[in-house]
């Protein structure tokens, strides 16, 4: 039984795997707690029976619901880390959970909302390299009464597309396990700790909502957007809108009074960093300045 | 032949710059965010995003004022000439109704 307090969230492996348990264990060795709480998301991963009719497969349950059945053993980590993001709306009702990345800078909240494919967890991870801290790169947890970012620092998640990126901004990839992930294909995950060296963020008010699109090749740019469109364009990432305690269009609502929306479309990672780097620290104008230097270019 | 189509577009456009809607305000929630609007459905579940146009026609939509009226405040709100006010109108309002979110006063 490997048990971890990642932020908000408290899940516990069970499992009689000890490969499992060791990759498991290994990504989060300083979140490790022997604390039971009540609400925990509790996952089993055990073995079937071998039949005539069917091939040796495992079963991978979350709070003893059977959720899937992998046949191969490099699924198995994969398919830890889905079922536990499965449970953590009703885990944590009071919170609204968005499909974006999430990060905090001097105390300030970005979000990069998108669905897969835009480039989200590859634009946290550079962002994290020039000091920023993790939040998650699957999730925004707003707090529907505080509406403050919660941190949920789970491994993050590298497809197979993203390693020379990734190697581009000095991340050792080399001599890491691949695992299966579904129809993303192979994917390396990297333990929050090592992404994150200046800590983990906390929690904090969101002061960026920036939704990427990625588009190779392209010059990186920033739009604004309107608070309307923010918020719209935010419930549809939107997981428990109707879930949360809180009606979930008020708590986007108010996340967006007190933020700066923008369209990113993202190119080069490091250009593109700089540009959203630009725009925390030195504001529109100042993220206005880099995007006519990028286009310059 | 052309006179009387053209007779018929008139009083078609004076029967609709007299019809008088009513905005729906039985189970919707409205979320201002400067001068737009989040407009949420709770009967069908939708979100709807009314920009600052459709918004303001929203707004304008009590069953007291007729479309001419609104067309007409529209042109001194958004600095539009009078005929764009009125197809910018009849275009949201089309919207409106297809969504449910209006019906005739």
């Amino acid at each position: 039984v490997q048990r971890v307090r990642l932020g908000v969230v408290q899940a516990v492996l069970e499992t009689r795997f000890a490969g499992l348990l060791r990759e498991f264990a290994g990504l989060y060795e300083s979140f490790t707690t022997d604390e039971p709480v009540a609400g925990e998301i509790r996952v089993r991963v055990e073995k079937q029976p071998v039949s005539l009719r069917h091939r040796a497969r495992y079963q991978v349950n979350v709070n003893d619901r059977l959720i899937f059945e992998p046949t191969r053993p490099d699924e198995l980590l994969p398919y830890v880390e889905w079922v536990t993001n499965w449970e953590v709306p009703r885990a944590l009702p009071d919170y609204l959970h968005l499909h974006a990345s999430s990060l905090e800078v001097n105390g300030q909240g970005v979000i990069l909302p998108g669905d897969s494919g835009s480039g989200k967890s590859t634009l946290a991870l550079g962002l994290l390299t020039r000091g920023w801290r993790y939040l998650c790169d699957e999730f925004a947890l707003i707090h529907g009464r505080h509406r403050t970012l919660a941190p949920f620092p789970r491994a993050l998640c590298i497809k197979r597309p993203s390693y020379p990126v990734a190697e581009s901004l000095g991340i050792e990839l080399a001599g890491r396990p691949h695992y299966l992930k579904g129809a993303k294909g192979y994917v390396r995950f990297l333990s929050p700790c090592e992404i994150s060296p200046h800590g983990i963020g906390r929690p904090c008010p969101i002061r960026y909502v920036i939704f990427p699109t990625y588009t190779a090749g392209a010059e990186p740019t920033l739009t604004p957007m309107t608070r309307a469109e923010g918020a719209f364009a935010l419930h549809k990432v939107c997981f428990n809108l109707f879930g949360c305690k809180q009606l979930g269009l008020d708590v986007l609502a108010d996340v967006v009074r007190g933020a700066d929306c923008y369209r990113l479309v993202s190119g080069e990672i490091h250009r593109t960093c700089d540009l959203v780097e630009g725009l925390v620290t030195e504001g529109a104008a100042g993220a206005a300045e880099l995007s006519r230097q990028c286009v310059a270019v | 032949m052309q006179d009387q189509l053209d007779d018929a577009h008139r009083a078609d456009a004076v029967e609709w710059g007299a019809a008088r809607y009513q905005r729906r305000e039985r189970d919707v929630r409205v979320q201002e965010l400067d001068d737009e609007a989040l407009v949420f459905d709770v009967r069908s579940a939708d979100t709807h995003h009314l920009n600052r146009t459709a918004y303001s026609v929203w707004r304008a939509c009590d069953g007291l004022r007729d479309m001419a009226t609104i067309a007409e405040g529209l042109c001194a709100t958004h600095d539009v000439p009078r005929e764009e006010a009125e197809q910018h109108v009849q275009r949201i309002m089309g919207e409106f109704a297809e969504r449910d979110l209006v019906w005739p006063a």
